[in-house]
């Protein structure tokens, strides 16, 4: 994600915490929280950090090793509205808004991995690779999760449920160096990548723009408003385009959330 | 992160069997080769195989030879490494890799190495187009010889062109029947991705290695071919139409292209014995080598429009070596001529839509 996009992540969350402070402060909107709360209502506001990677499950066998992994500065914002059920406000459905960053810089190395780049111009080069992959996801995500929510006490909640995805903004590219090239199929001819040589692949165009998922988490009020979250969230599609081949397996974005949280 | 990098490497899974199914060496026990056996020819689609010619010395019974043979780990050949074979005539090796789902096959051929003359004229008339792109053969009285070219590379970069989209190929409109032609080409956006943005046509004596066209473009270009006859001069005719935008790797710069024709005559092994194959970083060296012999290059690397006949003789003064006659008989000598339509364009300078046409090439031996 582009730092012009954290900047408006940021600016919003300050915006919407700006505007819970004033509901204190303004008397029509207490008055409307207050409202919705008798009617069993209560929102939330939510700011945290991204942990995870796209991954094959399980991880293909053409991957020997991994030799770094950053999942780099992923954030995420969230608000939620949840509808408590029953008068003791045990049982609740929250809808939320979400958006978030799902990045990850990767260096593997692989053996006999099938690979084919597609150039602007449609040329192709089919074949399979050995030797050294960089991968490089920074993907931007509108998340619209819908949660059963359990409150097992005062101070917990904890809440499951699916989500939609819709992506804004993907990015998914790399290299490959070090290593060669058997053009077509194993037995094709070998292009050797020594000496600084590599070749860029983009595979931004071919990602899927709309996707689904599961999440579990559980929140902790630390103090009255201020709450500390954590969330698992996994996407059951992949994140590729289905009709997309080149890499021949699924790849799942797993995500590990932590932040912070404001309820009103 | 660094758990995160353990937990994901703990995941990784047990190695699948190898399915690459290469000869790697061709060896004997006994001391039968005349040279080391090159097992990196390229696909040959007349055979169907990938070829192996196997040199041994004069007096060496062909009909009994067993070649031993290293392949990629854990895969197998049939017939066996090791066994007897007639390989007076191509004998067929299948090798099979490992995880079993993939097959090379081989022809195997032993001759024994007695020098062939190369032909004097050169028209361009034949060639075989089965690769997907024009490879050239000259056939007269006193031998033949296959053109080696870079046309390899480009398929790699634009496997969809049409034959005569590629930077080597034949045309019509020659001196007399057909010519061969040379164009710079765009390699596309393929060509961008690994920073060879355009391809030169090239043609040459000698052996284009795919295999180190994208870390050693210069290496990739193998000049030579044994000669038993001393050169004296390189005659033919060439038309050049420089392309309008020059280039170096993706920057537009001013300037005009040129091409190039010369010829190396050389010694193909150094005071210790090794072979020695000049390549394409010779032009880059000025020419510099110390086991260079004569070299005969056009002086005007300029444009014509109309068939242009050039003669040019091979300097032997430069390089101040007589050629021996003994070496010269025994296969000590290689020459290769080299044609290209960017001067610069191992190094990716170059115009593109630069076409530089040649016909009737004649070798003058003493």
């Amino acid at each position: 994600m582009t730092e012009a996009m954290i900047k408006k992540f940021f600016a919003f969350f300050i915006i919407l915490s700006g505007c819970s402070m004033l509901a204190g402060a303004q008397p029509w909107t207490s008055r409307i929280l207050q409202k919705a709360e008798s009617a069993g209502w209560e929102f939330g506001l939510k700011a945290g950090f991204n942990i995870g990677g796209c991954s094959p499950l399980p991880l293909p066998r053409e991957i020997r090793e991994i030799d770094s992994f950053n999942p780099t500065l992923a954030i995420q914002l969230s608000g939620e509205a949840t509808k408590w059920l029953d008068p003791g406000r045990v049982w609740g459905v929250t809808f939320g808004i979400r958006l978030d960053n799902k990045n990850m810089t990767t260096r593997a190395m692989v053996k006999n991995y099938s690979m084919e780049i597609i150039g602007g111009d449609g040329n192709r080069l089919k074949g399979n690779w050995s030797g050294h992959v960089k991968t490089d996801v920074r993907n931007d995500y509108l998340n619209f999760p819908v949660l059963a929510s359990w409150k097992p006490d005062e101070r917990w909640v904890v809440q499951f449920g699916p989500y939609l995805s819709v992506l804004l903004n993907g990015n998914f590219s790399g290299e490959v160096y070090d290593g060669y090239l058997r053009e077509g199929n194993p037995t094709g001819d070998k292009i050797v990548f020594s000496d600084g040589a590599v070749a860029g692949y983009d595979f931004s165009r071919e990602l899927r723009r709309i996707l689904w998922g599961l999440q579990a988490g559980c929140e902790w009020a630390a103090f009255r408003h201020l709450r500390l979250y954590t969330n698992l969230t996994w996407g059951m599609n992949g994140i590729f385009r289905p009709e997309f081949s080149t890499i021949t397996f699924s790849m799942y974005p797993i995500y590990l959330n932590l932040g912070f949280g404001y309820n009103f | 992160m660094i758990a995160a990098s353990f937990i994901l490497t703990a995941c990784i899974r047990e190695e699948a069997p190898n399915a690459e199914a290469d000869i790697l060496s061709c060896t004997f026990q006994e001391d039968v080769l005349a040279y080391p056996v090159n097992v990196d020819l390229p696909y040959d689609y007349t055979l169907e195989a990938y070829p192996i010619y196997i040199a041994v010395r004069e007096g060496v019974d062909l009909t009994h030879l067993a070649p031993r043979f290293t392949l990629t780990e854990g895969a197998s050949i049939e017939p066996l490494s090791g066994s007897i074979q007639n390989l007076s005539e191509p004998v067929r090796y299948t090798v099979t890799s490992e995880d079993g789902n993939w097959q090379r096959v081989y022809s195997v051929q032993a001759y024994v190495e007695t020098l062939r003359p190369i032909p004097s004229k050169y028209s361009f008339e034949t060639v075989n187009s089965d690769a997907g792109y024009d490879v050239f053969t000259d056939t007269d009285s006193d031998g033949s010889l296959t053109w080696a070219s870079g046309n390899a590379g480009f398929k790699m970069s634009a496997g969809s062109a049409g034959r005569d989209a590629y930077p080597t190929s034949q045309a019509d409109g020659g001196v007399e029947g057909k010519c061969v032609k040379l164009t710079t080409c765009s390699t596309g956006s393929l060509g961008s991705l690994v920073g060879m943005p355009i391809a030169a046509g090239n043609i040459f004596f000698g052996q284009f290695n795919v295999r180190d066209a994208m870390s050693n473009p210069l290496g990739a270009t193998q000049f030579g071919v044994k000669c038993n006859r001393k050169p004296i001069k390189l005659c033919g005719y060439y038309k050049y139409v420089p392309g309008a935008q020059m280039q170096e790797g993706n920057t537009m710069v001013d300037g005009t292209d040129e091409m190039d024709i010369y010829a190396i005559f050389y010694e193909n092994t150094d005071q210790e014995g090794n072979t020695v194959m000049l390549d394409g970083n010779i032009a880059n060296d000025d020419f510099a080598h110390p086991q260079m012999v004569a070299l005969a290059r056009i002086p005007d690397h300029g444009s014509r429009e109309e068939w242009t006949y050039f003669e040019l003789p091979f300097d032997y003064a430069r390089y101040g070596k007589s050629v021996d006659e003994m070496k010269l008989r025994t296969g000590g000598y290689n020459i290769s001529v080299v044609m290209s339509s960017s001067i610069g364009g191992a190094s990716f300078r170059g115009a593109v839509g630069s076409t530089l046409y040649v016909d009737e090439l004649e070798l003058v031996f003493e």
